[in-house]
């Protein structure tokens, strides 16, 4: 350590906040550089000096007797407000030691009200794509699916499904020719959709 | 200043003898508030309104400090307030204040003559150099807490500390040796 680093480090040192390191090196430093006792020593005695004139300076001073009746008037009111059961309950929400848990409550609130109102929005289309499939014949099936504003019609062209969409009505007969398990495989598209 | 953190604020506050407390605290936070705000009057003040906001908020305490530390705290806040609303109306004072400080000095310079002036020159340092000078050099504190308790990093505490104690070397006459300890002036050899 020389000399610039251990007078960086002064405060530090006297402090005894320094890694044992860097402890040890200062000390060896002291020890062996004049000019660095020295300001240790002005440092010390500035500090000392300091002390002893806020100290002479302030030990006329006391708290006055007024000042000291209105805490204790303050306090004994809040003891007597804490110990009735409406003035816990205020205390509780005015004097509650983490704020960020209030925000957190909150949040968690608009989340929950969220997710409430996009379920409900999903509940027709879910409780429409339960619907079951009705054979009409040995091929065919029918899927009745009520939407309030618009109607998928479903049809099968070759290997594709053509979906053509017709506003103003209720109900939707779409008819294919498959097999069970692919007619609920279409209702499952509708669901999606 | 050494009571252990306890874990509620509720078993804190049954626990806690603000009689006590002002016996044993009380004067060491008026004579700091009047080292922070330089006036009795708004010392006496300043500490009341501590504890009145201490009282409203004790559960907001959550242990962490003790609860001297925990005032200051709010004492050093409502200094500062108080000193942001001073320096709107009394530039005129501080005029005087500097006048006065620098007038003629008694011949045989007592041990309180030295006090009251080095107190009035820590009045005119800016509120965060003055503040920074009070917790070194009458709470005691570490250079690291000094950091904790304003929120800032240790190299900006010594910097703060570095101008103010400079400040202040220009502000005392040397007669007065404060800052001589081997006849060589402190700031200079920085």
């Amino acid at each position: 350590m020389n000399c610039e680093q251990f007078k960086d480090r002064l405060p530090e040192y006297l402090d005894e906040t320094l890694s044992a390191a860097e402890q040890t090196a200062a000390n060896d430093h002291v020890q062996n550089c004049v000019a660095c006792r020295q300001a240790l020593a002005r440092e010390q005695a500035l500090a000392k000096s300091f002390q002893l004139s806020f100290d002479r300076e302030t030990q006329r001073l006391s708290l006055g007797a007024e000042a000291r009746q209105n805490i204790l008037k303050a306090w004994k009111q809040r003891e007597l407000r804490s110990a009735s059961t409406w003035g816990s309950v205020r205390a509780f929400f005015t004097e509650t030691p983490w704020k960020p848990a209030w925000a957190g409550l909150g949040f968690g609130c608009i989340l929950l009200f969220i997710s409430a109102s996009l379920l409900l929005q999903r509940k027709p289309v879910e409780r429409a794509s339960l619907q079951p499939a009705q054979r009409e014949s040995a091929d065919n099936y029918v899927v009745d699916v009520p939407i309030e504003t618009e109607v998928h019609l479903y049809r099968r062209e070759g290997n594709s499904v053509v979906d053509a969409v017709v506003k103003g009505a209720t109900i939707i007969n779409a008819t294919f020719s498959e097999n069970p398990s692919r007619a609920s495989s279409l209702k499952r598209h509708i669901r999606q959709n | 200043m050494a009571e252990a953190p306890s874990c509620s604020a509720q078993k804190r506050a049954d626990s806690f003898d603000v009689q006590e407390f002002l016996d044993s605290h009380g004067d060491r936070l008026l004579r700091s508030a009047y080292l922070l705000c330089g006036d009795e009057t708004e010392a006496q003040d300043l500490v009341q309104e501590t504890f009145m906001q201490a009282i409203k908020s004790w559960r907001r305490f959550r242990g962490e400090a003790a609860t001297y530390t925990w005032l200051h705290g709010i004492l050093r806040n409502l200094c500062r307030r108080h000193q942001r609303k001073q320096k709107r109306i009394v530039y005129d004072e501080e005029l005087v204040l500097k006048e006065t400080c620098q007038a003629d000095h008694p011949s045989g310079l007592d041990q309180d003559f030295c006090a009251t002036r080095l107190t009035q020159a820590l009045r005119q340092l800016s509120h965060e150099h003055r503040e920074v000078i009070v917790l070194r050099f009458y709470e005691r504190m570490k250079i690291e807490e000094i950091a904790r308790q304003q929120g800032v990093s240790s190299g900006t505490v010594k910097s703060r500390l570095h101008y103010a104690l400079r400040c202040l070397g220009q502000l005392i006459p040397r007669e007065m040796n404060f800052f001589a300890a081997s006849g060589t002036h402190s700031m200079e050899t920085r």
